[in-house]
């Protein structure tokens, strides 16, 4: 069976993938809104239809001193806590825009041990080109589980 | 100002923008007139306000509290909590009317206990800090806390 995927790319070659409805829009050249005291990975918000949204930046949850400073590409992801619930909104920072790929059954394979960050925001993974590539947990990188996690 | 009508204050931090209920302001100066000789802990001077000598500290983007001013802070928002008054040094504030605010819970995903911002406020197309002097007066350090206690007793 295969499945079609956005292909995300948070730059220094790191990418990672979302289910095809769970990307919703793109906002080149985001404003985005500074929230001190808050983690190095989810520091920020932006305004999105009504809504103020966090911002994730992969880059710093994979590596604190990568911090992302100017965001030319946000995409805004949707996603449900728990079945029949509203949809919650979130936003990740990238640098160019998603690419969509199918991805079958017999892709599935193990994060590979030196992918240990990406343990903690992968649902799945999947083999894609050389490495394995994480299929992001959105309801587990938006809720607060990871707030206070250890860099 | 409408008698009855709800406000804010807007402070800006820098690139942090901090939005406080009107009636936790005292009044908003301008830093000139501040005394810079022996600041209290963790402050950068004193400010004359309703015949108290009154701490003044310079909050960083990220809400630390810094012992000089390294940007441009030529505003001192004086804010009150719980008998307490304090100054705030600010790159810019002005007052909003909370019909042009929509309050927003903080993402669970950017909570931190003992942060002083308890929701995040939608204004004009930008997006604010929330938070209380309270909160923000509690978030003063210790010793800045004893500080005050110290100078409240001796006036």
């Amino acid at each position: 069976m295969e499945s079609i995927a956005w292909l995300l790319d948070f730059g220094d070659g790191e990418v990672a993938a979302v289910g095809q409805r769970e990307l919703l829009h793109l906002v080149p050249q985001p404003e985005i809104f500074d929230v001190p005291r808050t983690p190095q990975h989810c520091s920020r918000v932006l305004a999105w239809q009504n809504r103020v949204v966090p911002v994730w930046d992969v880059r710093a949850w994979l590596s604190p001193e990568s911090r992302t400073e100017s965001a030319s590409l946000a995409a805004i992801v949707g996603y449900q806590a728990r079945v029949g619930e509203q949809p919650r909104f979130g936003a990740v920072l990238l640098v160019k825009p998603p690419g969509r790929i199918a991805v079958k059954d017999a892709d599935a394979c193990e994060l590979a041990d030196r992918q240990a960050r990406w343990k903690e925001l992968a649902i799945s993974s999947f083999r894609h080109g050389e490495d394995p590539v994480a299929i992001l947990d959105l309801p587990r990188m938006y809720s607060g589980v990871l707030a206070n996690h250890p860099a | 100002m409408r008698s009855g009508e709800s406000e804010f204050a807007l402070l800006r931090l820098d690139r942090t923008n901090l939005i406080v209920p009107r009636n936790d302001v005292r009044i908003i100066e301008l830093a000139i007139d501040l005394e810079r000789d022996q600041p209290p802990p963790h402050g950068i001077g004193w400010i004359l306000f309703d015949r108290q000598r009154c701490p003044v500290y310079c909050p960083s983007m990220e809400l630390e509290w810094m012992d000089e001013v390294t940007s441009p802070r030529p505003i001192c928002a004086v804010l009150n909590a719980k008998g307490v008054t304090f100054g705030l040094l600010c790159s810019e504030a002005k007052l909003l009317r909370s019909d042009d605010i929509s309050f927003h819970d903080l993402p669970p995903a950017m909570v931190v206990p003992g942060s002083p911002i308890h929701r995040l406020a939608a204004y004009e197309g930008g997006v604010a800090c929330a938070s209380l002097a309270a909160r923000i007066l509690g978030d003063l350090p210790a010793a800045a806390a004893q500080e005050r206690r110290t100078t409240s007793e001796a006036l």
